[in-house]
């Protein structure tokens, strides 16, 4: 699964605009660091809104997309006839 | 590439109260195209105090603003009565045509008052602004707006946003909004949680308007956070729903965020082909690759009972299509899928090399809020717009955005004319605030034992499988309305969250699950089948039995009240007058 990877603390400068756009709420403001942190990878899109929002480069999102729901995974089988 | 925002992003609140409670005119509940339309004409037409409220950031996170932006403008030059009986043919009859023609007759006004704003397009190689629509003969759009150095849906967002923002709107992001407010039978605010810190907010208002999107049940199109919110918002209080069987399906690439382009590809020569390398969309539809996106779904599916796939393959080698995305792609556009090119250049893949593999997706639903004209639904005081709101069953590409600024504009100005006539709250109290607050943070107080990832995991497995999603029939239906109504059931007892992020996403998977039981519902209700609606059973389109909408509704007790109502055909401006 690839997802947003990398949040360089070198580069960020804790602003929160990447926090504020990301419409999965994966991101946080680390209370002791000051810096953004990835909560809740699981959950990522891979849409970039916050690596096209940093001002200072500080995230990386990989292209490849996590696995999504396709009809074709599976089909709905009667579980009660087996 | 970075992006200019127009106006900080953190224009985060207006004036709240020390018991949280925000005092507003109106309140617009999403901050896309739709919710921003509504919060400027309520002010421009005399409204002192406007909320948006966005569980995002305002606009920045919304569906309009990662989209390209492609709009249709019917403009002075454009054949009206064409494009106008193309689109009600594309939706199978089943739009609303008193809002498709209005929507189509104002649209070149809505361009001429963006331009006025500083919105621009830019001219194509051949001169002209506008693109064919995918799928379509007639239809054209407007493809690449820019607005203060910003392409795409970016652009025409930020245009608006800037104009609500000069207005004096104010803005509440990261609010998901959890349930509604009335008086007497009246809509009278909402209550929401603060995503970051988990508080809960009263927003009293005179009248609301949803405009929350639709629901993609957490799949592609990065609209994850698309999650039926405003359904469940306008069916908890007794507002019907209409084409809820409707689930828009289109195609993409499982791997890269590479998805709904084959429709305006097939124009420039993109082609699809089976496992053997073999083209087979003629075989299905008699259009071949150029037919509209649910029919090249339905294709794969096919094509998958005779063993032709999947995999199946999208070649985008041919030379029109790569200079015209190039062309695309020089521009600063908002869209996530410009950043994705960009990290795949990075990597040193180019997807105009050779075919890449490509699958049938499920998109978003395509019904909505019943509204009447004005956009107000059937209990005073709420309004709908954007794709929260029912007008046509069937999205084309241009559509969506037009009409999120047309309902917006429509139910912003319907509502400022109610609320100016309308009582003051405070002299009547609300019926439900406290059930409201109490109901808003429900799940923190839960101590069960399911997770709402957990959750959305389970609806996902429910509602994908592709004889429910592509190619429906009875029994599997059945199947699947029993699995969400049990889902539903250990949900009420189990769903716990125990942070504000889990908070939100237990408020998400309700709504989920809500819409996933209105879509199997009437799907089984239509036994035929009609656009992106497709019974196995039921094959043919019966046009003399359904020419009728599915309205659904809460008929209490965990009960869903149908009702069919025939299209008003006569009245409108095209009848059918087929067999
Ligand atoms: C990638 C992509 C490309 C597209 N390209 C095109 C195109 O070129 N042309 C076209 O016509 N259409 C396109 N579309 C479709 C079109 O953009 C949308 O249908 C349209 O913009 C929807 O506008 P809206 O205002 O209804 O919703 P949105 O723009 O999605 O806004 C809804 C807002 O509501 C907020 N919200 C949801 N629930 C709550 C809640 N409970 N509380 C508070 N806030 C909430 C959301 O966070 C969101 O910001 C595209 C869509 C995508 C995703
Ligand atoms: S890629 Fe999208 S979903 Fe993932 S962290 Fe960034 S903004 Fe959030
Ligand atoms: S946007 Fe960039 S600089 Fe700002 S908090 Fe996020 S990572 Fe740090």
């Amino acid at each position: 699964m690839k997802v947003i990877q990398l949040i360089d603390t070198a580069l960020c400068k804790g602003c929160g605009s990447c926090v504020e756009v990301c419409p999965m709420d994966i991101l946080r403001i680390d209370t002791i660091s000051g810096l953004a942190k990835i909560a809740f990878l699981q959950e990522c899109q891979t849409c970039y809104q916050c690596m096209v929002v940093c001002p200072t480069d500080a995230v990386s999102v990989c292209p490849r997309r996590k696995k999504i729901p396709m009809p074709f995974n599976y089909k709905m089988e009667d579980d009660e006839n087996g | 590439m970075k992006l200019e925002s127009s106006g900080s992003i953190f224009t985060k609140r207006g004036r709240i109260a020390k018991d949280n409670t925000i005092d507003t005119d109106l309140l617009v509940i999403g901050s896309g195209l739709g919710g921003l339309w509504s919060a400027w004409a309520a002010l421009d037409s005399g409204l002192n105090r406007v909320a948006i409220v966005d569980k995002c950031s305002i606009g920045e996170s919304s569906q309009s603003k990662m989209s390209a932006g492609a709009t249709v403008y019917c403009t002075k030059r454009d054949p009206f009565d064409l494009w106008f009986k193309e689109l009600v043919e594309q939706q199978k009859y089943l739009s609303r045509q008193d809002m498709v023609e209005d929507m189509l007759k104002t649209s070149g006004q809505l361009l001429e008052k963006q331009k006025e704003w500083g919105l621009w397009y830019e001219k194509m190689p051949w001169g002209s602004p506008t693109l064919h629509v995918g799928g379509t003969k007639n239809l054209k759009m407007h493809v690449l707006p820019r607005y203060k150095g910003i392409g795409g849906g970016g652009a025409i967002v930020n245009v608006i946003k800037d104009q609500v923002l000069a207005k004096g709107g104010e803005f509440y992001s990261k609010v998901m909004i959890t349930g509604l407010l009335h008086s007497q039978g009246k809509v009278c605010g909402a209550v929401g949680v603060d995503r970051m810190t988990g508080e809960t907010l009263t927003f009293k208002s005179r009248g609301v308007v949803i405009a929350t999107a639709d629901c993609s049940f957490g799949n592609t199109g990065c609209i994850g956070h698309s999650t039926g919110d405003g359904y469940k918002l306008a069916y908890d209080m007794g507002a019907r729903l209409t084409n809820m069987e409707f689930w828009g399906s289109n195609t993409g690439s499982p791997q890269y965020s590479f998805e709904s382009i084959s429709d305006t590809a097939a124009n420039f020569g993109c082609r699809f082909y089976n496992n053997k390398g073999q083209y087979f969309t003629h075989k299905y539809t008699s259009a071949g690759d150029k037919a509209e996106p649910f029919k090249i779904a339905q294709a794969m599916a096919d094509e998958a009972e005779n063993g032709g796939g999947p995999p199946y393959y999208f070649d985008m080698r041919s030379l029109a299509w790569r200079l015209g995305y190039q062309l695309v792609l020089k521009r600063k556009m908002t869209g996530f899928v410009t950043q994705m090119f960009e990290e795949l250049k990075r990597q040193g893949i180019d997807p105009f090399e050779r075919p890449m593999e490509w699958v049938p997706l499920m998109r978003t639903i395509r019904g909505g809020i019943r509204t009447d004209m004005n956009c107000m639904t059937d209990i005073p005081g709420l309004f709908a717009a954007g794709t929260a709101q029912a007008l046509d069953p069937n999205g084309l590409n241009g559509i969506s955005t037009v009409r999120a600024m047309w309902s917006g504009q429509q139910a912003g100005r319907q509502a400022a004319r109610y609320i100016n006539g309308s009582y003051d709250i405070k002299a009547t109290g609300v019926d439900n605030l406290s059930e409201a607050r109490s109901l808003a943070v429900k799940p923190l107080k839960n101590s069960g034992a399911i997770k709402p990832v957990e959750v959305i995991g389970l609806i996902q497995m429910i509602v994908f499988p592709y004889n429910i999603s592509l190619k429906k029939d009875s029994k599997s239906l059945l199947m699947a309305i029993r699995a969400i109504r049990n889902l539903k059931s250990v949900m009420e007892i189990e769903l716990a969250a125990d942070s504000p992020h889990e908070l939100s996403k237990a408020h998400e998977a309700m709504n989920m699950t809500l819409t996933a039981e209105l879509y199997l519902t009437a799907s089984l209700l239509r036994e035929e089948s009609r656009g992106d609606h497709y019974r196995e059973d039921y094959q043919k389109t019966d046009n003399k039995n359904w020419l009728k909408w599915i309205n659904l509704k809460n008929g209490g007790n965990g009960n869903i009240a149908t009702e069919i109502e025939p299209v008003p055909l006569n009245k409108y401006k095209l009848d059918y007058r087929g067999g």
